[in-house]
């Protein structure tokens, strides 16, 4: 008897995982976290596709998340972080970013306001360590409720509609960026107008036993609306579509970079406007200060590149053939209609509209067609549509 | 050196503990005392230990988290106990003439008597066979036991400690009858005299917490990351041993600072 490999153990399966396993055709798995996540479903164009016509459903179930809870619950996340959050308020959801004392960038993420002691991050990479350290001297305790949490991010035009339509009530009327407590068919949720497509979308939060009700009714009118399981294949495409960076995939975190010339300030990021220097001292504010008026050396920016074939891994050169960065993520924009990407660029090309171009290697039958392709630096939201900010949203 | 100073017409104000080191963009401003006093200043020597001086006056708000986890980390459990004892007679050691008597004794017979002596520390628990560090004045000693570890969750047996120096000493005084004795354990001193762990050299000499790394990067030199404040305590180089060093090498480095050096 031939045994068959199984890929049970070591990967957790989150609460979804009965559905994502049935839904996932091509059996194309990622490794998250320790978890499970499908890499792509069946086709990761038509996955996409759903996110930006009907609304994609994809598990974001090992996404970190710590619960900061404590009366100096606001401090520490003010030590924290480069933005202002004293004035943060219940059911308010900010896009943080944190750095370290030389003011490189470690990781973003964001942060709910359950109340002002209790507060809860949520991050692509494990913090762990580094919030504890960093709550050293507050009256706070942090703890990881990461598998405790079971998490779906729905995201599509028809999002809203759709959890209307399961009698989410008020749905429409959450702002961006705040979140509730909701009832979807039967189970307790929470809810937050957040996500990583850069489009309306939501991202949805329960206790794991509810996880498989919660899925299965945002499938429940897909007669008329075609809502699809989508993958992190697909999620690539949007959140490049959206301009939203990626820790150790556009820079490298500050606490896992070995060479020290890696690790990003926010003003190389093109985060600087996430950067409050007339707040409460935190972590980098020293060396970010000094930073502020320096020209920088390299910088992140979006690219709109001549031709079709994604750039992927491209090296950039000005017009002397000098090398000058790399690209970092790149792809067709089906949406757009562009070839865009994500690229290091130095001080002389990082104004919106300077020139620069990309070496790409684009695989054809076992040769590579080498394609010398001009770019134009442009913002890095490619992707903003007016009913990711309209309220009420569209039902 | 109060004759001194008061030449200079420099005022000590005793009796008086600091509660807060007030900060302003990075720079001190004042400090706050118990008597709720405010004095305002541009310029603090701090002899309280590292960690003191950063996290309960200066507050981890001020400081970068890279900091704090290294202020943290600092190694400043204690290991030594002080004793003192008063005999009944004037102490008389054993096989000595009385003209040594001024010198300082070690009992610590051999390196593996120590090392044994630090192993049982290692488990937070006490050694049965300490090492002794001790002076005489007539009849009165004053010992230092090594090594009495800095407990967290539990307390001193401070009975038996007691008990395993008079073992030890008995070996060596004659008419050893004792009037009263005293300790003081590491848990003791660091309520008594505000020193974390009650470490005696505020903070382990060893190795990565020496010369240019004490107490630890980003803090050396008897400069910290907050502009006008120095530190001099035992917790800066050479360490402890109130030697007077760190202060004149934290006055030093203060003139340098200030251009007048």
């Amino acid at each position: 008897m031939v045994n068959t490999f199984s890929f049970t153990k070591p990967l957790l399966e989150t609460p979804f995982h009965k559905r994502t396993f049935e839904a996932c055709y091509n059996n194309d798995w990622y490794r998250w976290a320790g978890y499970k996540i499908a890499r792509e479903y069946s086709n990761t164009e038509l996955e996409y596709t759903s996110m930006r016509n009907t609304a994609g459903v994809l598990d974001i179930t090992p996404m970190h998340k710590y619960d900061i809870k404590g009366n100096d619950a606001i401090k520490f996340v003010d030590k924290l972080v480069t933005r202002d959050v004293t004035q943060i308020k219940p059911n308010k959801v900010m896009y943080i970013i944190w750095c370290n004392e030389d003011g490189n960038v470690i990781d973003d993420g964001t942060v709910f306001c359950f109340d002002t002691n209790h507060l809860r991050i949520f991050c692509a990479e494990r913090n762990l360590n580094w919030f504890s350290d960093t709550a050293i001297g507050f009256d706070v305790e942090v703890n990881d409720v990461s598998d405790s949490i079971a998490a779906l991010a729905f995201q599509g035009p028809l999002s809203c509609k759709i959890l209307h339509l399961l009698n989410v009530k008020n749905i429409e009327n959450l702002k961006p960026f705040f979140f509730d407590n909701f009832d979807l068919n039967g189970s307790k949720v929470t809810i937050s107008r957040t996500g990583f497509s850069g489009d309306l979308g939501y991202e949805i939060w329960c206790r794991p036993e509810y996880a498989l009700n919660v899925w299965d009714s945002l499938f429940k009118f897909n007669r008329d609306y075609k809502v699809l399981a989508a993958g992190m294949n697909a999620l690539e495409m949007v959140r490049i579509e959206a301009g939203f960076i990626q820790p150790n995939a556009d820079f490298m975190s500050a606490e896992q970079a070995l060479r020290p010339n890696r690790m990003r300030t926010p003003f190389e990021l093109g985060m600087g406007w996430l950067v409050d220097l007339n707040k409460n001292y935190f972590t980098g504010k020293k060396n970010l200060i000094d930073l502020q008026n320096k020209p920088l050396n390299k910088k992140l920016v979006g690219l709109d590149i001549q031709g079709d074939k994604p750039a992927i891994g491209s090296v950039l050169y000005d017009k002397n053939k000098k090398e000058i960065g790399i690209v970092t993520a790149g792809m067709w924009s089906p949406s757009l209609k562009s070839n865009i990407a994500f690229g290091y660029v130095d001080n002389n090309h990082m104004k919106i509209g300077s020139k620069v171009f990309a070496e790409i290697y684009h695989p054809e039958e076992l040769e590579y067609k080498k394609i010398w392709a001009e770019c134009l630096v442009v913002k890095k939201q490619f992707f903003n549509p007016p009913r990711r900010h309209k309220v009420p949203a569209d039902i | 050196m109060r004759i001194f100073v008061k030449k200079n017409n420099v005022e000590f104000q005793t009796n008086k503990t600091v509660e807060k080191i007030n900060i302003s963009n990075q720079s001190v401003n004042s400090v706050l005392l118990n008597t709720g006093e405010q004095i305002e200043t541009s310029t603090i020597i701090s002899n309280s230990d590292p960690k003191t001086t950063y996290l309960e006056l200066v507050g981890a708000s001020n400081l970068d988290t890279d900091f704090t986890r290294r202020t943290n980390n600092y190694r400043t459990r204690g290991t030594v106990a002080k004793v003192n004892i008063e005999f009944k007679h004037e102490i008389k050691i054993k096989n000595l003439d009385s003209k040594y008597l001024s010198g300082k004794f070690v009992y610590a017979p051999n390196i593996k008597y120590i090392e044994h002596a630090f192993n049982t520390n290692k488990y937070n628990k006490l050694s049965a066979n300490p090492c002794l560090e001790f002076y005489i004045n007539k009849n009165k000693l004053s010992a230092n036991v090594y090594f009495i570890p800095y407990l967290r969750e539990s307390s001193h047996d401070k009975e038996k400690i007691l008990t395993n120096v008079n073992l030890i000493l008995e070996k060596f005084i004659e008419e050893n009858q004792i009037v009263s004795s005293i300790i003081e354990t590491p848990n003791d001193i660091e309520s008594k005299y505000n020193i974390t762990g009650g470490h005696w050299s505020h903070g382990d000499m060893e190795i990565d917490q020496l010369l240019m790394m004490r107490p630890f990067y980003g803090s050396s030199q008897y400069s910290t990351p907050i502009n006008g404040l120095y530190l001099c305590s035992a917790g800066t180089h050479p360490g402890g041993g109130i030697t007077g060093i760190n202060g004149v090498n934290a006055a030093k480095q203060l003139l340098k600072d200030k251009g007048n050096g």
